[in-house]
């Protein structure tokens, strides 16, 4: 399926960001929702200014975009906050602005192209999770959640919408060389441009991706990790 | 958008364009106005779907709100040889409750999965066009719910849902001894030999009809002339056949045989092999068939269109007695010089009907089947072309191809102002349209 017309919510930074440019490179429609524009530069699309808290716009804003767009093959999210933490923070306001962005607007933001999705069916919904979500790490515990929240969700997503002829995608990147990472060592991390691309390539496919077979096999062991050895490791 | 509403993804029967729409089935005439209202406030714009057998988009509008008036299906008794009936009854429906009674719809389609009201819309004819024109003759009232009015108007004839919605109509019927028809065939040789033998056969016949081997140059194929006749099945509502065919096969799979079958080499060869057994069976001998069986051919094979993998494109041209056999032929040469040659002609004798935009003529149509390729569309519109130099028409009903210029060339003068007056009489905001509507200008 090459997809025509897109919405990627976070398409303003990081992999989102790459996924607008490769998507407008192919020739596709694409609108880009997100709070800042200043990294977009000169790219032939359509910018929704708007902040994924906001849920109650979000019914509304959907239709306008649809509409512009003339319909949807593609809907991305990738929005998704990771503040730094400390391994002794436990700041209620921090936390739950995680989950505003990663869950709440998630949530709100693929209820309505899921719905549209089923209805149509035919469509592409794509999840950004994090190889973060397998398990619960002592460095980010809510960041951690809200990951395994995307894929938990995404996969009952996959489970309503596979039989409508819709394809739900939860790609789980490892450390990308993006504004989320930048007060870590970037030197080993993938480049967003080919993290973009490797995702772009799953359209149309079912079910949870890694984006390099390094990561699916540490995702692997990581997952079969026991308890007691979580709590004694430093990872 | 508000609940009642389902986003769907619609095609037409070509399956070739294809658009999500948000789709309402209000129950009562007000909730239709509603969906008006809401377009309205929402500056979307709205259309009407029967049951999506057009072969193009004359039921969609993209993004936009569909109506389909699904809900609006109740037939009422037959009085003075006539039965009011809802928009979204289909002729199956209609046939099976009043062929028990000894009735028959005056007109039927070649599909009887089709609406009343898209029926009415399009204003279809049947292979007794020559004898009793389109079905709009024989609708003596339609009740219309139109964004600027409401009420009884038979303007809707042929309006292609750009008027209003038509919510019910009265339908005059036949009356039928038997549910059977006696069938003529004769396997003619030439395009000539078709056209003379419809003369032929017009002041005896209720229906006719006439394949055409298109691969043949000379336009060989079978001609059928049918008479109602007064023995023979009797009156129920079962004519259908749905005996596996040839024994095995299930009529709703038998596509996937098609679609293994389906090649240009295989077509021509069928094409050949149709002809030739049909004229060792065309003796002068009639033979009988229901009624069903006789109007509704295609139905028996569900799902056939789907045998054509990329979607279906039908071309079908009405040209004036005088000028058809030489547009005909011609239109064939074209096909021959494209290299893309349809996989089944049929042929009808027509006679003008009164509509908004009319298209039926006095003479003959053809109608032409191609798998979609490359190149096709092209060729479509050098044949529109030698259609419109011939004096010829265009039924919007079975067109994806033709475009704005070609459409309002074909008209007859005057007629498109006369079209731009009722709309603006009927919806002056502009709010039906279709994307065949835009397509072609008319909104
Ligand atoms: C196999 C096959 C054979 C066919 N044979 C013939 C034939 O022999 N003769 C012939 O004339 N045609 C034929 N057709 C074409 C078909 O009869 C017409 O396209 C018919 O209009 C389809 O009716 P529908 O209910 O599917 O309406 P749709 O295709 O869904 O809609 C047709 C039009 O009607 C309008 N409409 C639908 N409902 C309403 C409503 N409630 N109020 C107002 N407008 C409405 C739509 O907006 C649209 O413009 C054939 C089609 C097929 C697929």
């Amino acid at each position: 399926m090459n997809p025509t017309r897109a919405i990627v919510i976070g398409g303003t930074s990081g992999i989102g960001l790459e996924i607008v440019r490769q998507l407008t490179d192919r020739g596709a429609k694409v609108a880009v929702v997100g709070r800042d524009f200043s990294e977009l530069g000169e790219f032939n699309v359509i910018q929704k200014l708007h902040d994924v808290k906001d849920t109650d716009a979000i019914p509304q804003v959907f239709l306008d975009l649809t509409d512009q767009l003339g319909g949807l093959d593609l809907f991305v999210y990738s929005a998704g906050v990771m503040p730094l933490m400390q391994p002794s923070e436990f700041d209620t306001p921090k936390d739950l602005e995680i989950i505003s962005v990663n869950v709440s607007g998630a949530v709100a933001w693929m209820n309505q192209a899921a719905s549209r999705f089923y209805g149509a069916q035919h469509g592409c919904l794509i999840a950004i999770g994090s190889v973060a979500g397998d398990r619960g790490r002592a460095g980010q515990p809510v960041y951690n959640a809200s990951k395994a929240f995307v894929h938990t969700y995404t996969e009952s997503l996959r489970n309503r919408l596979a039989r409508r002829g819709v394809s739900v995608i939860t790609v789980k990147p490892g450390p990308t060389r993006t504004r989320m990472t930048a007060y870590h060592d970037q030197s080993k991390m993938m480049d967003p441009a080919v993290a973009a691309s490797k995702v772009l390539r799953l359209i149309g496919r079912q079910g949870e991706f890694y984006l390099n077979p390094v990561h699916a096999l540490v995702g692997f062991v990581f997952r079969h990790i026991p308890g007691w050895l979580m709590r004694r490791i430093r990872i | 958008m508000p609940q009642q509403s389902q986003i769907e993804y619609f095609h037409g029967f070509g399956q070739s364009t294809g658009a999500d729409a948000y789709v309402f089935a209000p129950e009562t005439p007000e909730q239709i106005l509603e969906v008006f209202e809401l377009a309205r406030s929402l500056g979307k714009s709205v259309s009407f779907a029967g049951a999506r057998r057009s072969y193009g988009s004359p039921m969609m509008t993209s993004e936009g709100l569909v109506i389909s008036l699904r809900n609006f299906d109740t037939i009422g008794p037959i009085e003075d040889d006539s039965v009011l009936v809802g928009g979204g009854v289909t002729l199956s429906q209609l046939w099976q409750a009043v062929a028990p009674l000894g009735y028959w719809p005056n007109v039927v389609s070649g599909t009887s999965k089709i609406t009343v009201a898209g029926a009415i819309a399009m204003n279809i004819h049947g292979k007794n066009a020559f004898k009793l024109g389109n079905i709009g003759e024989h609708v003596s009232e339609i009740s219309l719910v139109s964004p600027a009015q409401q009420g009884r108007d038979l303007d809707a004839i042929g309006s292609m849902g750009l008027f209003g919605a038509i919510v019910s109509a009265r339908l005059d019927l036949q009356r039928i001894e038997s549910a059977s028809v006696s069938v003529t065939a004769r396997a003619p040789r030439t395009w000539g030999e078709h056209l003379q033998l419809f003369d032929e056969f017009a002041s005896q016949s209720d229906y006719m009809v006439s394949w055409v081997d298109l691969h043949h140059r000379a336009g060989r194929g079978l001609f059928h002339a049918a008479e109602y006749s007064n023995s023979g099945s009797p009156l129920t509502a079962r004519q259908s056949r749905e005996s596996p065919l040839f024994g095995v096969v299930p009529r709703d799979q038998a596509w996937l045989m098609l679609k293994a079958l389906n090649n240009p080499a295989l077509t021509k060869g069928l094409n050949a092999a149709k002809y030739l057994s049909g004229k060792i069976l065309a003796g002068n001998k009639a033979h009988a068939q229901t009624l069903a069986e006789f109007n509704f051919l295609l139905d028996a094979l569900p799902g056939w269109e789907r045998a054509y993998a990329n979607g279906l494109v039908q071309f079908q041209a009405f040209v004036p007695s005088e000028r058809a056999e030489s547009v005909f032929v011609e239109l064939q040469d074209l096909q021959f010089r494209h290299r893309i040659v349809s996989s089944l002609g049929v042929l009808k004798k027509h006679r003008a009907s009164p509509q908004v935009l009319p298209y039926a003529v006095y003479g003959y149509s053809l109608a032409l089947d191609f798998g979609k390729t490359r190149g096709l569309e092209l060729l479509c519109q050098e044949m529109a072309e030698a259609v419109i130099a011939g004096g010829g028409r265009f039924y919007l009903a079975k067109d994806s191809t033709l475009t704005a210029d070609q459409y309002q060339r074909s008209l007859p003068d005057g007629a498109f102002a006369e079209f731009r007056q009722l709309k603006q009489k009927y919806d002056p905001e502009n709010i039906l349209q279709s994307i065949q509507s835009r397509h072609l200008g008319l909104t």
